[in-house]
């Protein structure tokens, strides 16, 4: 779906924000893209969806060169950014200009998602709209548009807890074998039993690449008995539960993906994180 | 360079609705300034082109000024010529129609308020001074369609206050050229009086009409190389 080989971008010369990038992207998984901020995940969203050009190596997205802005690459890619602007027109409007351009859009779809979110006049100017409100109703139109490729830079910023909750139900429901998403954010906790797969982004580069389930196989999350050996432990936090660890799973256990502790564990970890999956990829 | 009607029909579809309060309101101030001005003379009408010329830098690439909202343009399912297509129909062809609809229009009213203060009102001359006036700024702007796209390619090349830039780069290179043919035509031997060779020297029409297309293909050409680079 989406290869990325030694992708190197940068805004000002010989500084580089993407540092020699190599990533494969699967079809039919949602996809986080997690780092701290400012580690580069909207520059790699935005390479990824052509809005910006590589300085060196190859983005490839569905056969096409984002760059090249073709007409097949776009009708099928909805990129939903952190910032937009005000259009000052009503939300069916909106949905009425822009909905032409994209051969699989679904009204009903559209209006659904929007019911979903409790929005159900569609004569609110755009402009008039909070920043939530307007982002849920871009949300709606995204994932309306039935693209293959759907990808979202903060999409849970200004939401609030509910609608966030909301999001990954509606998120979960437009889900098909031929959609990606990627999701981006440093709210790791938003995805939570929504995404297939995690990449994580430091300074520009790959801290980890790897789905769920290759994840917890390689790792433990759970509260810390005992017997536990210290240096096993990769990242302990204490709370209320008790200390919550991800440690090295190297008894097969099952447990549950916890994305924040994994988020820190890698931070705390980098080097460790780094030679234990690029030792199983190896492997495989 | 890919190219289908009926998206490029939908794009202009979206660009008018999108601008449609700030189209009405440029143009309107177009009719109230045209209305006033327009039967003046030769050097008034100029002026007033040279600030619809402003116009058209200020405003006609404005989506593609702010990252917000250039994201949004360039992300739409349609090719970069359709997406240059619709700018350029848009200065080139839709602007300049309802600008001389609005200043026929708005030169037809202020005479018509003039003459009934005065002794009353005959439409059908004051309609025929509207006609002319709208025959003369089309004139007009055939003859400087060149420096029109001067001020286009500003409009995408500078992202802010494109127009003013445009203008003051026009004004500099203008200036620039005149000093080095004045310094050309001294040492050529007119000392003082150089001027005086200025009058005499004519360049051939066909030559003049040769720089135009030259000049419009040329800035056209560089304006849409530049929309394609264009990045978020």
């Amino acid at each position: 779906m989406i290869e990325l080989n030694e992708l190197q971008f940068g805004y000002k010369k010989n500084k580089f924000v993407i540092n020699n990038i190599n990533l494969s992207i699967e079809k039919g998984y949602i996809h986080g893209l997690l780092g701290k901020n400012g580690t580069g995940k909207t520059t790699l969203l935005k390479l990824i969806a052509g809005l910006l050009f590589p300085d060196e190596g190859k983005v490839e997205v569905m056969g096409f060169e984002p760059q090249k802005r073709q007409v097949g690459f776009l009708s099928n890619v909805f990129f939903l950014p952190e910032e937009f602007c005000n259009y000052k027109m009503s939300i069916s409007s909106y949905a009425i200009t822009h909905s032409c351009f994209y051969p699989k859009f679904s009204q009903k779809d559209f209006i659904s998602y929007l019911e979903d979110f409790e929005i159900t006049d569609l004569k609110h100017k755009m402009d008039a709209l909070s920043y939530g409100t307007k982002k849920k109703v871009l949300i709606a139109f995204g994932l309306a548009t039935h693209t293959d490729l759907i990808i979202m830079d903060e999409p849970t910023n200004g939401l609030d807890i509910p609608s966030k909750a909301q999001f990954r139900k509606i998120i979960l429901r437009a889900m098909s074998e031929e959609t990606t998403i990627i999701i981006s954010t440093h709210q790791v906790r938003d995805l939570h039993n929504l995404i297939d797969s995690i990449v994580i982004l430091d300074e520009g580069n790959i801290l980890l690449n790897a789905s769920n389930q290759e994840i917890t196989s390689k790792l433990y999350f759970g509260v810390k008995d005992q017997d536990s050996p210290k240096e096993e432990v990769l990242f302990s936090d204490d709370t209320i539960r008790g200390l919550e660890i991800v440690k090295e799973n190297k008894e097969n256990q099952e447990s549950n993906l916890d994305i924040e502790l994994l988020f820190n564990a890698v931070f705390s970890n980098k080097k460790r994180i780094k030679e234990l999956f690029n030792q199983n990829n190896k492997e495989e | 360079m890919e190219f289908n009607i009926l998206r490029f029909w939908n794009l202009c579809k979206r660009d008018f609705f999108i601008h449609l309060k700030s189209d009405i309101l440029t143009i309107s101030l177009m009719g109230i300034i045209g209305g006033a001005f327009a039967s003046t003379g030769e050097g008034a009408k100029q002026l007033l082109l040279l600030f619809m010329f402003f116009l058209v830098g200020f405003r006609i690439f404005v989506e593609y000024s702010t990252k917000k909202s250039r994201s949004q343009i360039l992300l739409l399912p349609v090719s970069n010529l359709e997406r240059y297509l619709v700018v350029l129909f848009r200065a080139f062809i839709f602007y300049p129609l309802c600008m001389l609809i609005s200043i026929m229009a708005g030169s037809f009213i202020v005479a018509c308020l003039f003459a009934l203060l005065r002794v009353g009102v005959d439409i059908s001359t004051r309609m025929n001074d509207s006609l002319t006036i709208f025959g003369t700024f089309l004139d007009l702007i055939v003859k400087y369609y060149s420096i029109g796209t001067i001020f286009f390619f500003g409009s995408i090349f500078y992202k802010k206050y494109a127009g003013l830039k445009m203008g003051l780069l026009i004004f500099g290179i203008v200036m620039f050229v005149a000093i080095i043919i004045g310094i050309i035509f001294m040492i050529m031997g007119f000392n003082n009086n150089w001027y005086i060779g200025m009058n005499d020297f004519s360049i051939p029409t066909y030559i003049e009409n040769l720089i135009d297309v030259g000049l419009v293909l040329f800035f056209l050409g560089l304006s849409y190389l530049r929309l394609t680079e264009e990045q978020a």
